[in-house]
């Protein structure tokens, strides 16, 4: 009867540091980190840009075209009027 | 003329993987081989102090390759940004980085490219090029940037680059403020090297090209219900190609109107004057002085 006793008391002893523990605050954010299985398409987003520039050039020096080369400068005709 | 005609698609897979594909339309004018393709990189974000890219995209060497691909507050990038990206250190490079913030306001950019410029199959050689930047802010309106690479063109034997940049808002009075950037760079012109015919060939180190900008732009947020602000700006920036060899100064100067018609730069018109002096004229050629005049519109969307 003692040994039975003993052994039940024994039995509520063991179990009693499970009461008594504190809840481990920290576990919180582990078990929230974990509540997402799968990634693959979180945040998932697609977003679409442009750019338009348009343009009007024009080169305010003789000779030279607008992407900046150089041309030989045409000879003036000159007309030759024969005497006779 | 149309110059530039881009689409671009962001898309967010997840939190840590994304991708960017862009396309400029406008480069079917001519011949598109190597062309049209600009962006194409997926991103991995692991938080904000740890980034890694890789694919296409232009390698955060200095401030033209961090702003936004469709903000353009002038006539166009500067001259300097053309030749180091046509030697393949800047622009749309194929390559790999790694970027975020170290500590406080210090940000890192470091990475290695191909450097033999965009949409090509391979490397032209065994040996990648490699970067990296440091950029920092002093105080809330001034931001400083450093950067330097190593890298190789077809061939050429490892040259080498360097830079510094910085950028600063100085608030002048209600609706008034200046914004005032500038960027100093020096490098290894490949293709100058690898064209040369010189007898015997000169070393890699004394084919060399360096400039510096200064880009001020005075800006009056005048917030009517359609003009949203108006901007004065002048580029002026001065280039030498080839400062060890034979050398040819070229300085431009790029007065420039603006009239932005919807905030951050969605609908802005440009008037203005791109006034080119070389030290000495080649005819026949485009180092050649002379006067551009324009007018721009650009949308973006």
């Amino acid at each position: 009867m003692r040994r039975l006793l003993t052994a039940t008391l024994l039995c509520f002893a063991a179990a009693l540091p499970l009461y008594s523990q504190q809840k481990d605050i920290a576990s919180l954010d582990k078990e929230r980190d974990t509540l997402i299985t799968n990634y693959s398409a979180y945040k998932r987003s697609l977003s679409w840009a442009g750019l338009l520039q348009t343009r009007f050039v024009n080169s305010f020096t003789g000779h030279v075209d607008i992407n900046g080369k150089t041309t030989i400068p045409l000879l003036k005709r000159v007309s030759i009027i024969p005497f006779w | 003329m149309v110059k530039r005609a881009r689409i671009q698609t962001k898309a967010n897979i997840n939190d840590h993987f994304s991708a960017n594909i862009m396309v400029n339309f406008a480069e079917f004018s001519g011949n598109p081989t190597n062309k049209v393709l600009e962006n194409a990189y997926v991103r991995y974000t692991l938080n904000k102090h740890f980034n890694v890219q890789a694919g296409e995209f232009r390698p955060f060497f200095g401030i033209e390759d961090a702003m936004p691909v469709d903000i353009i507050r002038t006539l166009d990038y500067s001259n300097q940004y053309y030749a180091f990206g046509s030697n393949g250190w800047q622009s749309f490079q194929i390559g790999m980085s790694i970027f975020g913030d170290v500590t406080g306001p210090l940000r890192y950019y470091a990475g290695v490219y191909n450097g033999n410029n965009r949409n090509q199959p391979s490397d032209d050689d065994d040996t990648k090029n490699m970067y990296g930047r440091l950029e920092t802010d002093l105080g809330t309106n001034f931001t400083i940037g450093i950067n330097a690479a190593l890298g190789s063109q077809a061939g050429s034997g490892t040259g080498s680059a360097w830079g510094g940049d910085f950028l600063a808002k100085i608030p002048l009075a209600d609706k008034w403020s200046v914004s005032l950037s500038g960027e100093y760079k020096n490098g290894s012109h490949f293709a100058h090297y690898n064209a040369s015919t010189l007898n015997p060939k000169p070393d890699l180190n004394e084919f060399r090209m360096q400039g510096f900008y200064v880009f001020p732009i005075l800006r009056y947020e005048w917030h009517r219900p359609r003009v949203r602000a108006i901007e004065f700006s002048s580029r002026y920036e001065y280039f030498d190609e080839d400062y060890k060899q034979a050398g040819n100064v070229r300085q431009t100067v790029i007065p420039n109107f603006n009239l932005v018609f919807a905030d951050n730069f969605y609908v802005a018109v440009q008037l203005g004057m791109s006034l080119d002096f070389f030290e000495r004229d080649i005819p026949l050629t485009t180092t050649y002085t002379r006067q551009l005049g324009y007018a721009q519109l650009q949308i973006r969307f």
